[in-house]
C-alpha cells in the first residue's frame, strides 16, 4: 500500500517510492538520504502537527509536515 | 600549501580541526557572505599550511549559504580532508563520493571511531580505502588519536579514480560499497541511545527541555554573579578604581573632559554604574557586569551545542514556532536573548529568508529581557510578592505571540519547513568547547564594546546639550497619562537605550507602586533593544528593515503600556482585561492571512548549520 510520510502510522517501516517536489527539494532530502529506495522506520509523538521524526540508517531526520506530505511511501498493508 | 576540512555537520570536524592546528586561530566571515568559517595554521615536515574549516555541508550541490561557501573553499585545496563519522558511514560517504568525483587529492579520517566499536559497527578500513581509492585513517578527534597517520598520509595524497554518477547511481554504489566494508551486529540500545530517542518525543522530550533549561539557567547566574562578586568587581574597585581616581584629580574633578572621560563624580567619589564617563561606566558595564554572564552563558551553550541538544529543542519548538512565523530553529535566537540580546541578534545570521530574520529579530528584542534585566525585574518586584514576576512574564509571553501571530498574517510568504539532523548524544571535547568559548568572548568584545563606548559618549553629548531634559518636560505628561508613570521615570526608560538593567536600577529609588513597576518594566523590555543589539540588528537586517521593526517595537510598547495600565488593578488585571486579553489574541488568529502556502515545486528548506 502507499502513502504519504505524513499519514504513515508511527512505529512503522516504509520504503521511500517517491519524492514530490522540485529539483532543489529533492537534491535537499537527497543529501539527508532520503531517496527513493531508503526504508524509513517513523517514530511516535509528534501529537500537535509538529516535524515527524524519521530513523534511518542509524540516524534521526527531523521533517517538517509540509515536506513529510510530498514523500510517498510504500508500506505493507497491516 | 592549503588544506580544507570537509564533512557534513555534526561529525566533530571542528574538534579536528583544533586538533590539527596550533594557537593561530581566526574566525572570519567568508569574503561577500555573513558565513563564518574558521582558519589556523599548521605544520607538516616542516612546512607551514593553512587549514579551512569549511562548514559542514550534506552535498555538493549546494542547497543553503554554509553549502555554497564550503563549495566555494574547494577551488582553494590543494588536498581536502574528508571528515567522515563511522557510526553513520552510509549517509556519509554521499559527501565523500561527490568529492572524490573532483580532480583534488583527499585524505579521509574516519572519525569517531571508538564510538562505532561501541555501537558494534565494524569496518573493513583497508577494503574501503581500495573501494574509494584514497587513504582512509580511523580517528578519533577527541582523544586525538589517528593524526599522525593523518598528517603523513597528507604528505603523499592522491585522487580517487572515481567518477561523477548520478544520485541514484550514487546511492546504488554506496549500497554496494557498504555490503563490501560494513557489518553491524545488533545488539540492545545503550543507556544513552535510549536518551537520544527519549529527547525528541514530546511527552518526554518536553519535560526534559523544562529541566535542561532550569538548570541551565541557575548554572549561568550562578557563575556570572560569582564571577562579577569575586572576579571583576573587586578587580574595578581595588585596582582601576585609584588609577581613575588620580585621573580625576590631574583634571581637577571637573570640566568637560573630565565628565565625557571619567563622568559626573557621585559626592566626590566614582560610581562605576552612574557615573557615565567613557573609561568609568563606559568600560566598566561591559568589562565588569556583561561580560561575566557572557561567558557563562556561551560556556553553558556551547556544552548543549556540544553535547547535541540544540537540535532537539528546535525539533521540539517547531509547533509552536509555526504558529508565528517561524520555524524550529528560531527558538536559538530566542534562548540567546535571555542570556544576552546581542548574541541573539547575531544568531538570526543563519537564517536565511529575509521575512524569518525579520519576524525573529523583532520578536527577541520585543519580548525577551536580558539576564541582566531579568535579574534586576526579579530583585525589584520580588519584594512585592512572586506573582507580579509571574505578571510580567506573562505579559512577555502574550505580547510575543501576538506580535509573531500578527507578523505572520501580515507578511507575504510563509514559514519554511523544518528539515534537520538530529544528532547523537556526545561527550563534548574540553579543549574545543574552550577555544570556541574564547572566540565568542572575542568575538562579542569586538561587537559590542564600541558600541557601548559610543553610547555612553552620546548620551553624556545629549545630558550636555539639554536634550534629555527637553523629551523630559515634552513626553512627561503623556507618559503620566497612558501608562500611569511617574515622570521621574521617563529619564530611566531613556536610559534603557544603553543599558535595561541600569535603567531598572534606576526605577527603584522612585518609590513606584507593584503595578508602576510591572508597567515600568514590560515598556522596558519592549520600547527598543539596547544600544549594542541595536547596531547588531541594524547591520543584520539593514536600514529599512530595521526601521520598520522598530515601529513594530514602540506601537507595541505604546499598546502593552496602555493596556496594563488601564486593566491592571489590585494586584492583578480585571476580569475585563483577561477577555480583552484573549480576545485580542483570538482576533489577531483569525485575521485573513497572506501570507500563503509554496506552490511553487521549489520550496524554501533551511538547513541551518549547528555548529555556529
Amino acid at each position: 500500500m502507499q502513502t504519504t510520510l505524513n499519514r504513515m502510522q508511527t512505529n512503522h517501516i516504509g520504503e521511500v517510492v517517491d519524492v514530490r517536489g522540485g529539483r532543489t527539494f529533492r537534491s535537499k532530502l537527497d543529501a539527508m538520504g532520503i531517496h527513493r529506495g531508503r526504508s524509513v522506520y517513523k517514530m511516535g509523538g509528534s501529537v500537535w502537527g509538529g516535524p515527524i521524526t524519521v530513523r534511518l540508517n542509524g540516524c534521526l531526520v527531523a521533517v517538517g509536515r509540509g515536506m513529510a506530505e510530498r514523500i510517498l511511501l510504500e508500506v505493507e498493508d497491516s | 600549501m592549503t588544506l580544507v576540512l570537509m564533512g557534513n555537520p555534526n561529525v566533530g570536524k571542528s574538534v579536528v580541526f583544533s586538533r590539527l592546528t596550533g594557537s593561530e586561530v581566526t574566525s572570519s566571515n567568508y569574503s561577500g557572505t555573513t558565513v563564518e568559517y574558521t582558519k589556523g595554521k599548521m605544520k607538516i615536515a616542516g612546512q607551514t599550511a593553512e587549514l579551512i574549516d569549511a562548514p559542514g555541508t550534506y552535498s555538493l550541490t549546494a542547497n543553503s549559504k554554509a553549502e555554497e561557501v564550503a563549495v566555494d573553499m574547494l577551488q582553494y585545496a590543494d588536498v581536502v580532508i574528508n571528515v567522515v563519522d563511522a557510526t553513520n558511514l552510509e549517509r556519509n560517504l554521499n559527501l565523500t563520493l561527490e568529492l572524490l568525483a573532483h580532480d583534488i587529492p583527499v585524505v579521509i579520517a574516519l572519525n569517531m571511531w571508538d564510538e562505532a566499536q561501541k555501537r558494534g559497527i565494524t569496518i573493513d578500513v583497508e577494503k574501503l580505502s581500495d573501494e574509494l581509492g584514497v587513504p582512509v585513517i580511523p580517528t578519533v578527534a577527541t582523544k586525538a588519536q589517528g593524526f599522525s597517520e593523518i598528517l603523513r598520509a597528507v604528505r603523499n595524497p592522491s585522487v580517487s579514480p572515481i567518477e561523477e554518477m548520478g544520485s541514484q547511481e550514487r546511492w546504488n554504489h554506496i549500497g554496494s560499497i557498504i555490503e563490501k566494508v560494513q557489518t553491524i551486529s545488533p545488539r540492545e540500545p545503550s543507556l544513552l541511545e535510549r536518551l537520544e530517542t527519549l529527547s525528541v518525543l514530546p511527552a518526554t522530550g518536553l519535560p526534559m527541555v523544562a529541566v535542561v533549561l532550569y538548570l541551565s539557567f541557575l548554572i549561568i547566574r550562578t557563575i556570572g554573579e560569582g564571577a562579577i562578586a569575586y572576579i571583576t568587581e573587586p578587580f574595578f574597585e581595588y585596582l582601576y578604581m585609584p588609577v581613575l581616581m588620580q585621573l580625576s584629580n590631574l583634571f581637577g574633578g571637573e570640566g568637560i573632559f573630565h565628565d565625557i572621560l571619567v563622568g559626573q563624580l557621585i559626592e566626590g567619589e566614582i560610581d562605576f554604574e552612574q557615573s557615565f564617563g567613557l573609561l568609568s561606566t563606559g568600560i566598566y558595564i561591559p568589562l565588569a557586569a556583561i561580560l561575566p554572564y557572557i561567558f557563562s552563558f556561551y560556556l553553558v551553550l556551547s556544552l548543549l551545542e556540544d553535547i547535541g541538544y540544540l537540535p532537539r529543542i528546535s525539533v521540539l519548538a517547531d509547533n509552536v514556532m509555526h504558529r508565528v512565523g517561524l520555524h524550529g530553529f528560531s527558538i536559538i535566537p530566542m534562548i540567546l536573548g535571555l542570556g544576552c540580546n546581542v548574541p541573539a541578534a547575531l544568531a538570526t545570521r543563519v537564517l536565511e529568508g529575509r521575512r524569518e530574520k525579520f519576524i525573529t529579530s523583532t520578536l527577541m528584542a520585543i519580548a525577551v529581557p536580558c539576564m541582566a534585566q531579568i535579574a534586576m525585574v526579579v530583585g525589584l518586584l520580588g519584594a512585592f510578592g512572586g506573582k507580579y514576576i509571574l505578571y510580567v512574564f506573562g505579559i512577555l509571553l502574550w505580547i510575543w505571540l501576538l506580535v509573531g501571530i500578527i507578523l505572520d498574517r501580515v507578511l507575504p510568504g510563509f514559514s519554511t519547513d523544518l528539515l534537520l539532523e538530529i544528532p547523537p548524544f556526545r561527550i563534548p571535547s574540553f579543549s574545543t568547547l574552550f577555544r570556541k568559548l574564547w572566540l565568542r568572548m572575542i568575538g562579542f568584545l569586538k561587537e559590542a564594546l564600541p558600541f557601548l563606548l559610543s553610547g555612553v559618549l552620546l548620551v553624556n553629548i545629549l545630558y550636555a546639550l539639554g536634550i534629555f531634559d527637553l523629551i523630559n518636560r515634552a513626553a512627561g505628561p503623556f507618559l503620566q497619562n497612558a501608562f500611569g508613570l511617574p515622570t521621574e521615570a521617563l529619564s530611566a526608560l531613556m536610559m534603557g537605550f544603553l543599558r535595561k538593567d541600569l535603567a531598572m536600577g534606576m526605577l527603584a529609588p522612585l518609590g513606584m507602586t507593584a503595578k508602576q513597576l510591572v508597567t515600568a518594566s514590560v515598556v522596558l523590555t519592549i520600547y527598543f533593544p539596547c544600544v549594542a543589539t541595536f547596531m547588531v540588528l541594524f547591520r543584520e537586517l539593514g536600514a529599512l528593515d530595521m526601521l520598520r521593526s522598530a515601529g513594530v517595537m514602540i506601537i507595541s510598547a505604546l499598546f502593552v503600556g496602555t493596556f496594563v495600565n488601564y486593566t491592571f488593578h489590585d494586584g492583578g488585571f480585571t476580569i475585563v482585561g483577561w477577555v480583552l486579553a484573549i480576545g485580542i489574541l483570538l482576533a489577531a488568529w483569525f485575521l485573513p492571512s497572506r501570507s500563503e502556502r509554496p506552490s511553487s515545486e521549489d520550496e524554501g528548506i533551511r538547513q541551518p548549520d549547528m555548529q555556529r
